[in-house]
């Protein structure tokens, strides 16, 4: 059996491996087929990808807290300070600055453009003098843990193919996202758990805004046992893990046993890898039914650690409590955790429903890296903090001494990291003196996702996956791994 | 259960009757091999079959035996959850 056949097409070594062994032993002895079941299904999930060759070399991270700021958060009124805006007030900005760049149509209609100086003072804190604002108490605190990436940019103007970019490499749906990429390259450390969790929070500043879909998360043309698995924000976080009454264990086990053997001889016809993802998706849940309730189990922390997060760690489905799911997880070596905090998206009202949203996760965050730190898992994690553009200098809406709005603003933005190999303490990266465009040291989204996979021990050019006849990668044919980024 | 024929005759109907098509000789194999086990735990542990059976909007049927009708629950669950009745290809 050539490993080749088109019918193993699209699926990993390890599966074409363990499929064409299997299939020999059943063309060959008709029927013993059934006792190789034990190869596939005793398997971890997806424990090794060990043809792919990844990593490429020793990683610094082995493992991410990505915790994404949905709606683009301004780095006007958080980390990138432009006192000098004082003297524009409410005058209009400089077409020698916006040089006819594209608006969106929230606000390219508007007769002027107002420069709104933000209100909220920044100072510069610890030993490498990063600026934060008012608004990050805690964070703030962490100076010289952050690497504070000023000069990002994005293609995307609005919030969905911009989310979709910096997840995919692609404003369009359907390419992998780069959870699902480390899954894929990587594998996973804990065979009870997805190598990629998901969790999701709803902001204080827009509680209604802005919608997430399940493919920012997804595996596109990937096996889709790969892609994000979600823990809920409301109710139960996991549905469904106890047993129905009157199944008692062994029954599920035997049940489980069954619909595999059934299953896998449905995939000895049809040769359809989705079906390996049903069969492994089963099995993952059967151990999520024991590993989920050990890793929600909060009772044994104490409440010194619990202080950390701020008092919203006990409202379940905030982001505090997400964020110390996610140390949980980290804990359990899970490879790609990723927090999604809506709420950012403040085209009117700004200054209040900033505040809102750093009272979410200001404290936090912060709770989270001291918390790391204290267990040595700062050593080995990446940690990222961002959105998926940032925030223009002039007002959309009506500018007053204490109210503004922000429209969306591709060209420049900030993201910080810290943690695992990462160059700690600096600020790199420059904008022009309205926080439009970039002057110096620009990081496009390619470059972030390269650094990103490099910090994991990834060659980004080498992680590939051929689909319809061509070879696709997480940054596309672009993206250089950002050295000053690097410790 | 109410269908005429041994077990595995049952087995064969109710297969054909989720995936509209007939079993393969070694898919009725695994289903019935399975049958007989969960037939035996049920009629061993008696307090199993009232949960199971207490679940779900219809009541039991009276005239079945609750033990019995337990493992075909189980083992139809089965059917109902493989890939190939949750796909439609």
């Amino acid at each position: 059996m050539n490993c080749n056949d088109h019918q193993f097409q699209g699926l990993d070594p390890a599966t074409q491996m363990a499929l064409s062994r299997r299939t020999f032993i059943k063309g060959s002895a008709g029927g013993i087929g059934l006792a190789a079941l034990g190869s596939i299904i005793g398997t971890p999930a997806f424990a090794a990808n060990p043809g792919l060759g990844f990593p490429n070399f020793k990683p610094k991270a082995k493992r991410i807290i990505y915790l994404f700021q949905s709606g683009a958060p301004s780095q006007l009124d958080l980390f990138d300070p432009k006192p000098e805006m004082e003297k524009m007030r409410a005058k209009d900005l400089p077409e020698s600055i916006r040089k006819g760049q594209r608006l969106t149509t929230m606000t390219s209609g508007q007769k002027s453009f107002p420069v709104a100086p933000s209100i909220f003072k920044f100072k510069q804190y610890g030993q490498s003098g990063a600026w934060f604002s008012e608004l990050m108490p805690h964070m703030s605190t962490k100076a010289d843990a952050w690497c504070v990436v000023r000069a990002m940019h994005t293609e995307a103007i609005n919030h969905d193919p911009a989310i979709t970019f910096m997840q995919t490499g692609s404003q369009l749906a359907g390419r992998p996202s780069i959870g699902a990429w480390s899954a894929y390259g990587l594998g996973s450390e804990n065979a009870d758990l997805p190598a990629y969790v998901v969790m999701t929070s709803f902001g204080s500043g827009r509680p209604e805004d802005q919608p997430l879909y399940d493919r920012l998360w997804g595996a596109g043309f990937l096996p889709s046992k790969l892609q994000g698995v979600k823990l809920r924000n409301k109710g139960e976080r996991v549905l469904y893990l106890k047993d129905p009454d009157g199944i008692p264990r062994e029954v599920r086990r035997e049940q489980l046993d069954e619909l595999a053997a059934l299953n896998n001889q449905r995939h000895d016809v049809l040769g359809d890898p989705e079906i390996q993802t049903r069969i492994s998706q089963y099995e993952m849940a059967f151990r999520m039914q024991t590993s989920v309730p050990d890793l929600l189990d909060l009772s044994k922390e104490p409440q010194h650690v619990l202080d950390l997060y701020g008092p919203d760690v006990k409202r379940p489905g905030s982001y505090a409590s997400n964020c110390l799911l996610a140390r949980r997880l980290c804990e359990r070596d899970v490879r790609f955790v990723q927090l999604f905090h809506m709420g950012w998206d403040h085209h009117v009202g700004l200054p209040n429903a900033i505040k809102g949203q750093c009272n979410d996760t200001d404290q936090a965050t912060a709770g989270l890296l001291t918390d790391l730190k204290q267990r040595g898992l700062l050593d080995d994690t990446l940690i990222v903090w961002g959105g998926e553009f940032g925030r223009t200098i002039y007002s959309q809406g009506t500018l007053t001494e204490t109210n503004y709005g922000r429209d969306h603003h591709p060209r420049c933005f900030t993201v910080l990291m810290a943690g695992a190999g990462v160059n700690q303490g600096t600020t790199f990266g420059e904008t022009d003196d309205f926080s439009y465009n970039i002057v110096k040291d620009g990081v496009h989204v390619h470059d972030l996702n390269a650094t990103i996979l490099h910090l994991m021990g990834v060659d980004h050019k080498r992680l590939t996956y051929r689909y319809q006849g061509r070879d696709f990668r997480l940054t596309d044919i672009h993206g250089d791994v950002v050295k000053q980024l690097l410790a | 259960m109410r269908q005429s024929g041994d077990n595995a005759a049952k087995l064969a109907w109710t297969f054909r009757h989720v995936v509209r098509r007939d079993a393969t000789a070694e898919e009725l194999s695994v289903l019935h091999k399975g049958l007989e086990k969960r037939l035996a735990t049920y009629a061993t542990d008696k307090t199993l079959a009232p949960k199971l059976l207490a679940t779900g909007l219809s009541p039991a049927p009276t005239d079945l035996d609750h033990d019995q009708l337990a493992a075909w629950t189980a083992t139809t669950n089965i059917l109902l959850n493989l890939d190939e009745t949750v796909t439609r290809e």
